[in-house]
């Protein structure tokens, strides 16, 4: 394991209503790079609170989220997309692919928003690694799940991102595909050095993962 | 580049051509009365621009052929024509009046006599027929004649007395009159008050002083107003435009309004739809700027797709409507084309907002809804 790459300090999440409601609290951890992190609990236990917020879609209550030493919520409002674009990459339970686009206009459109001059032949190359070539001109919609997932990832991997953020990853997938989606985002820390960070419930997937955090109410706890 | 607007655009097909056909109407209506707007203007100044007239000699504060009231003496025609400079000068006399064609009242004429000797007045365009009138023959406008089914040799009663139609003139249409011409002896006849004309028009020879000859005029009789050619031309385009422009400029405002509205509610309702997908791009990272050219690009595209649809329409429904209103004269320009087409493109970048303002209240973390 190297440097910190992704670290949250004191981290906690509050709505303001007729009751306060805190989703969470006082968390703290760090991620490596090439590390993978599950983060998992009950529904209700602050993990997509606390993914939301480690990934500047949501802004703490109070506490730092430091990516490569740097506190992503002092960002200017405009400049955390791009900073997001280029730092963060997202992979979601329900795959957020564009349906009218192909599987590689998927990937290609992030890497146009970062301005790559190169997005189709890398585009074309980050579907290999996740096993798409022969599905890269398929419309999101006419694919599989496990397919969807498969190109979310590597869209994920795009902008060569210093974070994979992935929100129950498995949680639409058969046991295989959700084997095969693992694999990729474990490989993606290992042989790219991404510290992943992954939330979920599903016990399968521990058996990928360097270290498991259990959330609890908004609490965290190691193990 | 990932053609993501056309896309969205084209995801929800039917909706879109909905949106399409209700902006291409509205297109070809704004298309429709800007090409009735420049056949009225044409046809009511066509005769004025166009006929071989140098001076037109009114009554004083009198400035226009159509709207203006003007009585003049015939016998200053022939005063006129003898101030050096003047090659001829005769009677114009306006008569606005209805016809019969058997039991049947037309609607209404602007009847202009002209002197048949010095021909100062007849219509520069003539289609059929001829010009040389005897007693009681008349050249009539050809919208008129469409309108009610006339022809060359065919007859019509004004006051009782009948005009056979000896010719057929073409520019000669102002939408809510049309001109139709007959003798001055004709027109005197019709009036019933001999020794008065509206105008009298005024030929110079070659090589003389216009402003000579207006002042001569002015010292014959200083209850005269004299204006050239020029000058009655724009007088008459001023009296179209005042009087006319406002009705179409509403209607025309009132349609772009529509049109916008339109784009607005059909890429609103696309983006309230679309809300998880501006989301995650959101999420993913695209800037401000990408998702208002995202926007502004399907709204562009939509506007113009209605632009060319409103063509299209105009083209097929022209000459149908044009069957059932015969006296209208359209004059389709393609400056008229350009500026509803630069105006498609503002109505699109207009409509923009609507959907522009929904989108920034859509959040990124909405992406974790399940």
């Amino acid at each position: 394991m190297s440097d910190v790459t992704i670290a949250a300090t004191r981290l906690s999440k509050s709505y303001e209503g007729a009751s306060t409601v805190t989703a969470v609290d006082d968390v703290s951890f760090d991620v490596h790079a090439g590390e993978v992190v599950l983060i998992s609990g009950p529904n209700g236990s602050g993990k997509t609170t606390l993914l939301a917020m480690l990934g500047g879609l949501l802004l703490p209550s109070s506490g730092t989220v430091t990516l490569n030493g740097r506190n992503i919520n002092s960002l200017p409002p405009g400049g955390l997309p791009a900073f997001r674009l280029r730092s963060i990459g997202f992979v979601f339970q329900a795959f957020r692919l564009l349906d009218e686009l192909t599987a590689r206009e998927n990937v290609e459109l992030v890497l146009e928003m970062a301005g790559a001059r190169d997005a189709a032949i890398r585009a074309a190359a980050l579907l290999e690694d996740a096993g798409m070539t022969d599905r890269a001109d398929r419309l999101a919609r006419n694919l599989s799940s496990g397919e969807k997932q498969c190109v979310a990832i590597a869209r994920a991997l795009a902008n060569d991102p210093a974070v994979i953020l992935a929100d129950e990853p498995t949680g639409s997938l058969d046991s295989r595909a959700g084997e095969v989606a693992m694999r990729l985002l474990s490989g993606a820390a290992r042989s790219r050095g991404k510290a992943v960070v992954i939330v979920s419930h599903d016990a399968r997937i521990e058996k990928h993962v360097n270290r498991v955090l259990r959330m609890a109410d908004g609490r965290l706890g190691d193990r | 580049m990932v053609p993501l607007a056309r896309r969205m655009l084209f995801r929800d097909r039917g909706r879109l051509l909905v949106t399409v056909i209700g902006l291409g109407s509205t297109v070809s209506l704004i298309l429709f009365l800007l090409a009735v707007y420049d056949g009225v203007r044409d046809g009511t100044i066509n005769y004025v621009r166009t006929a071989v007239i140098d001076l037109w000699v009114c009554q004083k504060n009198a400035n226009n052929l159509i709207k203006s009231s003007s009585f003049v003496q015939t016998s200053r025609a022939a005063e006129i024509s003898r101030i050096p400079g003047v090659r001829g000068a005769a009677p114009l006399m306006r008569i606005i009046t209805r016809a019969r064609i058997g039991q049947r009242d037309t609607s209404t004429l602007f009847i202009l006599a002209f002197d048949p000797r010095t021909r100062i007045g007849e219509p520069a365009s003539i289609a059929e027929g001829t010009p040389h009138l005897e007693r009681h023959d008349m050249i009539l406008d050809r919208s008129f004649a469409r309108k009610y089914g006339l022809a060359v040799g065919s007859i019509l009663r004004i006051q009782e007395t009948p005009f056979r139609i000896a010719a057929i003139s073409e520019g000669t249409n102002a939408l809510l009159a049309q001109y139709a011409f007959v003798r001055i002896d004709d027109g005197e006849e019709l009036l019933g008050i001999p020794g008065i004309a509206s105008f009298i028009l005024v030929r110079l020879g070659a090589g003389a002083n216009p402003q000579q000859v207006i002042d001569a005029i002015r010292r014959l009789d200083d209850r005269l107003t004299v204006y050239t050619r020029d000058e009655f031309v724009a007088n008459n385009l001023a009296e179209i435009q005042t009087g006319v422009l406002p009705v179409f400029g509403a209607i025309i405002v009132f349609g772009a309004l529509v049109c916008g509205l339109v784009i607005a509610l059909m890429l609103y309702s696309s983006v309230l739809e679309r809300r998880e997908d501006y989301a995650t791009l959101k999420a993913l990272g695209a800037s401000h700027l990408y998702l208002l050219r995202l926007i502004v690009v399907q709204s562009i595209a939509g506007s113009l797709s209605g632009f060319a649809c409103g063509l299209i329409v105009t083209a097929a429904t022209t000459p149908i409507l044009l069957q059932f209103a015969p006296s209208v004269t359209v004059h389709y320009t393609v400056s008229a084309a350009l500026i509803v087409f630069a105006g498609t493109i503002v109505i699109g970048i207009c409509g923009a907002a609507v959907p522009i303002q929904l989108l920034r209240r859509i959040y990124p973390a909405e992406v974790f809804r399940a």
